[in-house]
């Protein structure tokens, strides 16, 4: 794979990352199956659906992902392989996903069976070396309105553990040599075994034709074949498409003098992603529409002459403007930012004392170690880590990420055991300069102390005791509802969708609304359960409401009884403007 | 800060010139007056007075008083350098003994005069008008006021200002000070104020703080229980339906980013070795590809639309379907629920903070009294809370987590129940949706195995290397080398209303950042930006030199960074590296799964920002 994967100097390697997935599927009588795990659907159902949703999360984070999607042991047309190309690999557009989702409705409808649109039969199985074939024709064959992909994975599904090439030496050693050409064309596999209690997969043939032969002492050394429970299959497909995104690629410094120096990646573990932020310009006139673009201009404050050269920058300073050469900067920058990014240990601190909620201030970085550029990374992280995790600190570092970024002090602190991964995560801490003073509050009559405050303490304890988060905050349970609706509007004009006209009554309305966001539907569930407290016929049922009404009456009173003294509470000037 | 006037008054005298004392006092203005050339603030005017002075020039004529510069405001570049230039150049003079004098040295004695010329010049400066008025007076001569204490009440009465002694004295105890003609006149005078003038000069070398005052940046309601559907609708209230609780909130920022100091765009003139820089205008325009041609075409702004990126295909969409784009939001926190704090992972946490307060202004005592029992209810249970939050109308919807804080209030604010000043306060913090979320696998650091599964032998040295990182983490362990921490109830300060109501640099009664916590620092680029700045006016203009020494990064500044060993011993380190047998790798090679998270990609501006910039 030639010329794919650019090596440029590190501070400007940046690679445009053109990824491809692509899903094959074996049908068998397993996946027509019904499954009580997976609230009685079909395996295969459910593989659509995550195929589906896999899509319109693309859509948001990676429009540029292509994907293709195949069946084989399929007689759908007259491919005399029984392979099924239900869209070949491409990028992502509104007419696959619109084609995938029709279908799902249809079969949700009962208008079609999945059976019938996926005809499926033993008598002509397809041999594995096709579909082998067919992923490398897919990822390799150039087309001129597509950028070859440069991260090529491909999602195998299947139930069937004892395929006929199974048996057959030959076969056997044709398909190991087929992956690992597919290997050295950087095509990696993710495998979905599907299994259960009742119908164990043993992945002892897979494990085989996959594992790469080439050398025994290396971390890589082809797919992980376990089998998994097909309950688990959309966690694990939105999981394995994530690309890992590189935020910073630099030197841990651990002690300078002695060279004590490893080498670090830090990950994108949490993004603020926008909506309406992925455009291009076009330029529209009767009837013409092109591309347009935009560009920046300066013109002569004084005469409005547009300015070819002589543009410098200055630091103004009040009525001075102060020029400092680039070599000065960079001797004023030096002391404390170095040159290229790095990081270092300026002392170890016990994690309570350091990581806070109170004092946030950017996005959170996943850090682990990098051998590729220090030998020996991974050795001294792993023990650094184990002892941080033992003593219970985490490390403070001064540095800065990337060559042209301010230098900042972070908190890098060892994963817990709960956490999925094994590794760093570093905050960043907030300068004084950063931290803003508490407003001046208008002192006021206070309460505190009083029978009607212990009172309403406790109430609200109460309350609170209603809505109890068991498993803290999952952000896939929120969908950004702003995003959500971009999107929409986007898919339905392109499809032509019709527009929801149809909904008359004020309950199809609310329906539609809660349906389409998610923050509000949790909001309006916990009314429901006051609503439900209200309306309950147990004493013990209606204690909820009860709380609320008398936190309300409290409020109430607080309120009335302060209308009636408001005159004679002079409010002292407000520095707060 | 509200309009003020500053008038310095240097006393001249022999003394104070031969001491040093008058180089102190420039050093301390060229500080002061450079601070106030950086704000350019219309409002805030200066003055300077030489007293005791050989040369005459003042409104009354009086002899002895030498008025160096009139009112000014905004002070510029030019006239600070005339007026360090002018008191240097005379005590130049004064020590060459080359100064006119019309009577002796010792002779000289007119600071209540000088006093009575800066109050008068006051007054018909700015007559009437509201403004904190306020003069500085350099002296080392504590009792050079020739004062009854009658004259004194009725100076005290005369004088509309406030006075900031700065003594420059060898060595004064406070009772030399207030027991001296200049003290009792302090004593008098209401806001007044003495410094040491070594007390001011270690203060502008120390790092200070821009204070900025809090802008409210949410105001609504925070409420459990609410109907959404009904607030859309516009068919739901709130604060009247009682299965619901409703406080009236307001939001400020409590964590935000400082950019460095910004360089500005300019156009460089070069006239017979004269430098010039002349102002620029930005603007973005539009161009498209002329028809038949491969030469760009400018087009106007209106015949610009957007077309959003949807996978492979683009949609301009009609204007009708662009307002469909848009949730129609409104302002309000809505509680979605309560955790236990060790559940929430604070990775999840994403953005700057605010906080978030019950209001005062549109609410009252019963939004205070629900609001402090919702924080202590949430500290006495150890819970923070999730919610939804739309900080202004139209603007986007996020979730976020509302974190229970005391902010110890210090001696602002009286104290309210049992000797207690806290405020209390949220802190919230946006998190995550779930298209924010990076979920990846990575290879595990302990038990490792391959990518197929296989188990990877740990190396053979790995209890000794476990061993000597021990050691290592025990040599950096600021615990155990008696750092502060700050506690979380003075993580926060309170802005302090009566401190800075002047713009002029002073030392700071109430601040007490004096902690050595060494995860709170300064924001190093900026102070040595401003460090250098300074200097290089120091230098280049001042002292006109014609080369640029840039300065050496402050101690203070460079200790902060400077790994905090204990008394590490650096032969188990050398053995530790020999161990891990750590080698850089010369050639590194890159992971096909892998990509660099574009910066561009978060930095797009949007089509709204990028017509903004063109409007200017």
């Amino acid at each position: 794979m030639e010329g794919n994967i650019e090596e440029k100097s590190p501070s400007y390697r940046k690679y445009d990352a053109h990824e491809g997935i692509v899903f094959l599927i074996e049908l068998s009588e397993g996946m027509f199956q019904v499954l009580p795990e997976l609230n009685d659907r079909m395996q295969l159902v459910e593989i659509l659906t995550t195929l589906l949703e896999l899509m319109s999360q693309l859509i948001i984070t990676r429009p540029g992902t292509g994907l293709g999607c195949y069946f084989y042991n399929c007689f759908k047309n007259d491919d005399e392989n029984g392979i099924y190309e239900y869209f070949p690999l491409r990028d992502l557009n509104a007419r696959d996903m619109k084609q995938l989702s029709d279908l799902l409705e249809d079969v949700d409808c009962g208008r079609c069976t999945i059976q019938e649109f996926l005809p499926f039969s033993y008598d002509r199985r397809t041999p594995l070396e096709s579909i082998f074939e067919l992923t490398k024709l897919q990822y390799t064959q150039e087309s001129p309105d597509q950028k070859s992909f440069n991260n090529r994975k491909v999602f195998l599904f299947t139930d069937d553990d004892s395929p006929p090439e199974s048996f057959d030496p030959n076969a056997k050693s044709r398909l190991s040599h087929l992956a690992n050409d597919l290997n050295d064309y950087y095509i990696g596999f993710t495998t979905f075994f599907i299994g259960s209690n009742e119908r164990p997969f043993n992945d002892a043939f897979y494990s085989e034709i996959l594992r790469l032969s080439s050398n025994t002492d290396t971390e890589f050394d082809g797919p992980n074949t376990k089998p998994i429970s097909a309950s688990i299959i959309k966690s694990r497909v939105l999981r394995k498409q994530e690309i890992k995104r590189i935020l910073f690629q630099c030197p841990l410094i651990l002690q300078e003098s002695s060279s004590f120096i490893v080498g670090i990646k830090g990950y994108s573990i949490v993004s603020h992603e926008k909506a309406g932020v992925k455009y291009k310009l076009v330029y529209e006139k009767e009837d013409i529409r092109q591309e347009a673009f935009s560009r920046r201009k300066f013109l002569n404050a004084n005469t409005g002459e547009e300015i070819k050269e002589g543009l410098t920058k200055v630091f103004p300073y009040g009525d001075l403007n102060i020029a400092l050469s680039d070599e000065e900067l960079a001797t004023v920058t030096k002391d404390y930012a170095g040159e290229n990014s790095f990081l270092k240990i300026i002392g170890f601190r016990a994690t309570s004392k350091c990581t806070q909620y109170y004092n946030n201030i950017d996005k959170p970085a996943f850090v682990v170690p990098d051998e590729s550029s220090y030998e020996g990374s991974i050795r001294t992280l792993a023990s650094l880590f184990k002892n941080m995790r033992e003593k219970k600190k985490s490390a403070i570092i001064w540095g800065k990420t990337k060559t042209n970024s301010n230098p900042a002090m972070f908190i890098l602190s060892p994963s817990d055991s709960f956490s999925r991964n094994e590794g760093f995560y570093m905050r960043r801490i907030p300068f004084l300069d950063e931290i803003r003073k508490f407003p001046c509050i208008v002192p006021m009559e206070n309460l505190a102390g009083t029978a009607e405050y212990r009172r309403v303490k406790e109430l609200t304890k109460n309350i609170m005791s209603h809505f109890n988060l068991k498993n803290g905050y999952e952000p896939s349970e929120f969908k950004n509802p702003g995003i959500q609706r971009h999107f929409k509007v986007l898919h339905d004009y392109l499809l032509q969708t019709e527009d929801e006209a149809y909904l008359n009554t004020s309950e199809e309305k609310t329906e539609k609304l809660l349906s389409e966001d998610d923050s509000i539907r949790k909001i309006a569930q916990i009314r429901e359960k006051i609503i439900a407290s209200a309306e309950s016929n147990e004493p013990q049922g209606q204690k909820l409401s009860e709380y609320f009404i008398e936190w309300n009456e409290i409020y109430q009173k607080i309120k009335s009884s302060e209308l009636i003294d408001k005159p004679s509470i002079k409010k002292p000037r407000n520095w707060n403007g | 800060m509200s309009a003020e006037s500053t008038s310095f008054i240097i006393d001249a005298s022999r003394s104070m010139v031969q001491d040093g004392n008058v180089a102190k006092a420039m050093a301390y203005l060229e500080y002061a007056l450079l601070e106030k050339v950086k704000r350019q603030r219309k409002t805030d005017w200066i003055s300077c007075y030489l007293s005791n002075c050989h040369n005459t020039k003042n409104s009354q004529d009086i002899p002895g008083i030498y008025q160096v510069q009139s009112f000014v405001a905004p002070i510029s570049t030019e006239q600070t350098l005339n007026i360090l230039r002018e008191v240097n150049s005379y005590s130049q003079d004064l020590v060459n003994d080359e100064v006119k004098k019309e009577i002796p040295d010792n002779e000289l004695q007119c600071m209540i005069q000088c006093l009575l010329v800066a109050s008068l010049d006051l007054k018909s400066q700015f007559n009437k008008r509201k403004l904190l008025r306020q003069i500085v007076i350099f002296t080392d001569d504590l009792n050079g006021l020739d004062l009854t204490p009658n004259e004194i009440v009725v100076l005290q009465e005369e004088l509309n200002l406030r006075l900031i002694l700065v003594d420059c004295c060898k060595e004064t105890s406070s009772e030399d000070i207030f027991g001296s003609k200049w003290g009792l006149l302090i004593k008098a005078i209401p806001g007044s104020k003495v410094y040491r003038i070594n007390e001011l000069l270690i203060d502008i070398t120390s790092l200070k703080f821009p204070i900025i005052k809090p802008v409210r940046v949410f105001s609504g309601e925070l409420r459990l229980g609410s109907d959404p559907i009904g607030l859309i609708r516009n068919n739901f209230d709130p604060s009247a339906d009682f299965k619901c609780l409703s406080i009236q909130v307001e939001g400020y920022p409590a964590t935000k980013h400082v950019p460095s100091l910004n360089r500005k765009t300019v156009l460089k003139k070069e006239e017979s070795g004269e430098v010039e820089y002349e102002p620029v205008k930005s603007i973005v325009e539009y161009e498209t590809l002329g028809y038949d041609t491969d030469k760009r075409i400018s087009i106007s702004q209106e015949s610009v639309a957007k077309a959003f990126r949807y996978g492979s295909d683009y949609v301009v969409l009609p204007s009708i379907l662009d307002e469909k784009r848009f949730l129609n939001t409104l302002p309000g926190l809505d509680v979605r629920g309560f955790l236990d704090r060790k559940k929430m992972q604070n990775y999840y946490l994403t953005s700057e903070s605010r906080f978030i307060l019950a209001d005062t202004k549109s609410g009252g005592i019963a939004d205070v009294t629900m609001f402090n029992a919702l924080v202590d209810a949430m500290l006495e249970y150890d819970k923070i809370a999730i919610a939804r939050f739309v900080a202004k109308r139209q603007t986007e919807v996020q979730m976020c987590i509302l974190c229970p804080l005391l902010v110890d209030s210090g001696v602002v604010v009286p104290n309210q129940v049992n000797g207690e000043n806290f405020q209390r306060t949220f802190i919230l913090s946006r998190l995550p949706f779930a298209e924010d979320e990076r979920v990846s696998d990575f290879p595990r650091l302990i038990n490792r195995t391959t990518t197929s599964g296989k188990a990877i032998s740990q190396g053979k040295d790995s209890e000794q290397i476990d061993a000597l990182m021990s050691q290592y983490v025990d040599s950096l362990d600021l615990d155990a080398q008696k750092y502060e921490t700050v506690p979380d109830t003075k993580y926060y300060s309170m802005l302090n209303p009566i401190a800075k109501e002047t713009s002029l640099p002073l030392p700071d009664d109430f601040e007490g950042e004096s902690t050595n916590d060494p995860s709170r620092i300064p924001a190093i680029h900026i102070r040595r930006q401003q460090q250098v700045l300074l200097e290089y006016i120091h230098q280049k203009l001042i002292n006109r030199s014609s080369e640029f020494q840039i300065p050496e990064l402050p101690d203070m500044l460079r200790d902060i960074i400077t790994p905090h060993f204990d008394s590490h011993s650096a032969k188990e380190q050398t053995e530790l590296v020999k161990l891990l047998a750590i080698k850089k790798v010369e050639k590194e090679s890159k992971r096909p799964d892998e990509v660099y998270e574009s910066d561009d990609e978060d930095n797009i501006p949007s089509f709204e920002e990028i017509m903004a910039k063109g409007a200017r």
